[in-house]
């Protein structure tokens, strides 16, 4: 592990308990987060995309989860901490920001209480001091009236606002990593862009790590430095943002650019993918699980086992059917 | 908040004097009344009528009606037809037996509840809740006669830990003081148990799920994700949360209580309103059973208004500016 990693994921397995059995839905991730950079993990919904960032902070219940491999935060495993230990991380190292803002707020405190919630379990603040660093986290993620802000509840914010007091959460003891989950789904396009870029300035102005989780390309395109595509429990691509758009390998991951609508293509219609992300239970286990949603399948392309190979420095791609297109064995006009 | 409570207080007057209409008209429609029970062979055919028309029974409603509202309006619930005294000094010495009886089935009933609900909503699908659950369904289903016969049968028979019936015993009401009071104390538990552990299954079914879906909500992954510790995020979201419902439903269930003690106070043959609603409804005694519905549903609309009240001081989302 080199020095200038934060995070490095090993061989991780997320199941949960279905009807008695477990079933994976993170399936032997392996990933490293480096220092001051933001790592975009994109996907259809139902990849495992949720579940991974959710683990990292062992944020499941876990009566119906289990988790397995190792999350090493700083070289220290997560998944093996005490429950004293981790509340220590989270928060405090790992700052988590939720999909809907609408809900990821109690109802029944004030937008103040709930940032100083963060502020008493990482910092020895005195109340007043407690206060001052809320009120400026609030004036940060830009409210207009953060005196005002500081004592209202959630249901009296717009979703925008609500997003940005869930921000100044995250935020509020000064994380090195802060794990996104879907930020911006909930909110409306105009609000979403305003999101985008306050984490992003947030994070320039701090120095840490962001792992953003999303399945809009143009935001990875947007701020992310690394991306790694998911599909299935697995990653089945990870590359820097130059090199994953210039030069996109694993059809999961061309399926997924050429459905981005553009306006510079003549196209009358939308380029879907075919067919739906299997369920839990009906995820193929062994081959190249993104087999049967390519139409020209081809089972020689793919390996039985498949396995992780740079293509470039940097550049992994999982299974070998991402020579289709250097075979020039089909492409998507005719899919 | 103020300006809310007097408006709600407001509303009571119309909900009030639709209540007494139909307080009034369903004794009007009561077969039968007060003076056909005294009917004597040996009367003058005319006698009845006089007694009638002396009594103003012959009046039209509208008549009846006003002169018994006017009446009650004026601290006077007329006489009773049973008992000849006023209806004040009957219901006067039954309430306070009532009262007791519910303060204390509601203390037992949240001191069962409250602990079994979230203990089966935090343990959810494990032992403790599926015992718990056990108890709720099988309780759920027992009527109230049963159950205060089967207590009157296991613990003052059997056991003859309790007494069995009425309110106090008679040598300590003599006495006075501190016998009294633990004589009260002690006639009361077999009946108020009886109704907490009937009444208790609706609310701890209600807060165990409550607490099994606040738990798996966004905001108290956010609370874990914020490094609370387990505890404080039970004891300061989830449960919080969790109980709010709980809180609003408290005047209803406090009204269900009173209403209840109906049963209870019968079988425990306790001499409570409940006791004397049952004899003058038997006895055609209509002042009385109207003064005693009209009791009834006023403790019901307070007890909405409490709730109200309640519930707007505890969620802040209620409150209306």
């Amino acid at each position: 592990m080199s020095n200038d990693t934060l995070l490095q994921i090993k061989d991780l397995r997320v199941s949960f308990r279905i009807e008695g059995q477990y079933y994976a839905a993170v399936d032997g991730v392996n990933l490293e987060i480096k220092k001051d950079e933001v790592f975009a993990l994109v996907g259809e919904s139902g990849c495992g995309k949720s579940a991974m960032a959710l683990s990292i902070s062992r944020l499941h219940n876990e009566n119906y989860t289990q988790c397995a491999g190792e999350v090493l935060y700083e070289g220290k495993d997560l998944l093996s901490m005490t429950p004293a230990e981790m509340n220590n991380v989270r928060g405090g190292k790992i700052g988590m920001i939720f999909q809907d803002p609408l809900t990821a707020m109690n109802p029944l405190m004030r937008i103040g209480a709930q940032i100083e919630e963060t502020l008493t379990y990482h910092t020895n603040l005195s109340r007043a001091e407690k206060k001052a660093r809320a009120l400026e986290l609030l004036e940060r993620v830009g409210m207009v009236n953060p005196a005002l802000t500081y004592d209202q509840f959630p249901h009296e914010l717009s979703g925008g606002m609500r997003q940005r007091s869930v921000i100044a959460i995250a935020i509020a003891a000064k994380p090195d990593l802060i794990i996104a989950d879907e930020p911006t789904t909930a909110l409306d396009v105009t609000i979403q862009a305003q999101i985008l870029d306050l984490l992003d300035e947030l994070r320039t102005g701090t120095g840490g790590s962001m792992i953003l989780i999303t399945h809009d390309l143009a935001v990875v395109a947007d701020i992310a430095d690394r991306v790694a595509v998911m599909y299935a429990g697995q990653i089945v691509e990870t590359a820097t943002v130059y090199d994953l758009f210039a030069n996109p390998l694993h059809p999961y991951t061309r399926s997924l650019l050429h459905s981005m609508p553009s306006a510079l293509t003549e196209e009358a219609r939308l380029h879907t993918i075919q067919g739906i992300v299997p369920t839990l239970k009906n995820l193929p286990r062994t081959g190249c699980r993104f087999a049967e949603r390519i139409p020209w399948h081809n089972a020689s392309l793919h390996e039985e086992n498949p396995t992780y190979h740079e293509v470039t420095p940097g550049h992994f791609v999982l299974c070998t059917c991402y020579k289709t297109f250097a075979l020039g064995g089909g492409t998507h006009g005719t899919a | 908040m103020w300006k809310i409570v007097v408006r709600r207080l407001l509303i009571l007057i119309p909900q009030l004097i639709a209540l007494s209409l139909i307080v009034f008209f369903l004794a009007w429609l009561m077969p039968g009344d007060a003076l056909r029970g005294l009917l004597d062979p040996s009367m003058p055919p005319g006698e009845m009528n006089r007694m009638r028309e002396e009594a103003g029974l012959n009046d039209p409603w509208f008549v009846q009606y006003t002169r018994w509202v006017g009446n009650v309006l004026q601290g006077d619930l007329g006489r009773s037809l049973q008992h000849r005294v006023p209806v004040t000094r009957v219901i006067g010495d039954n309430m306070m037996n009532t009262v007791r009886l519910s303060i204390m089935t509601t203390v037992m009933l949240y001191a069962i509840a409250l602990p079994l609900g979230l203990l089966a909503g935090r343990k959810h699908n494990k032992i403790p809740d599926k015992v718990i659950m056990l108890y709720v369904f099988t309780f759920f289903s027992i009527p109230t006669i049963v159950l205060a016969l089967l207590m009157i049968f296991f613990f003052a028979f059997g056991l003859g830990w309790f007494p069995a019936m009425n309110a106090v015993d008679v040598r300590a009401a003599f006495e006075g003081g501190w016998p009294e009071f633990w004589s009260r104390i002690h006639h009361l538990i077999l009946p108020s148990m009886t109704g907490a552990i009937l009444g208790g299954t609706g609310i701890i079914y209600f807060l165990r799920n409550q607490v099994i879906d606040v738990q798996n909500s966004d905001y108290i992954t956010t609370a874990r994700a914020k490094g609370t510790p387990e505890r404080r995020v039970y004891t300061h979201h989830v449960l919080r949360n969790a109980l709010l419902p709980i809180a609003g439903g408290m005047g209803a269930s406090i009204a269900a209580v009173v209403a209840g003690s109906l049963f209870i106070e019968r079988t425990f043959t306790i001499n409570g309103m409940g006791q004397l609603f049952f004899d003058s409804v038997l006895g055609r005694d209509w002042p009385v059973a109207n003064a005693l519905i009209m009791f009834y549903a006023v403790v019901g609309v307070v007890a909405g208004l409490l709730a109200d009240i309640t519930i707007m001081l505890v969620d802040p989302r209620i409150r209306i500016k």
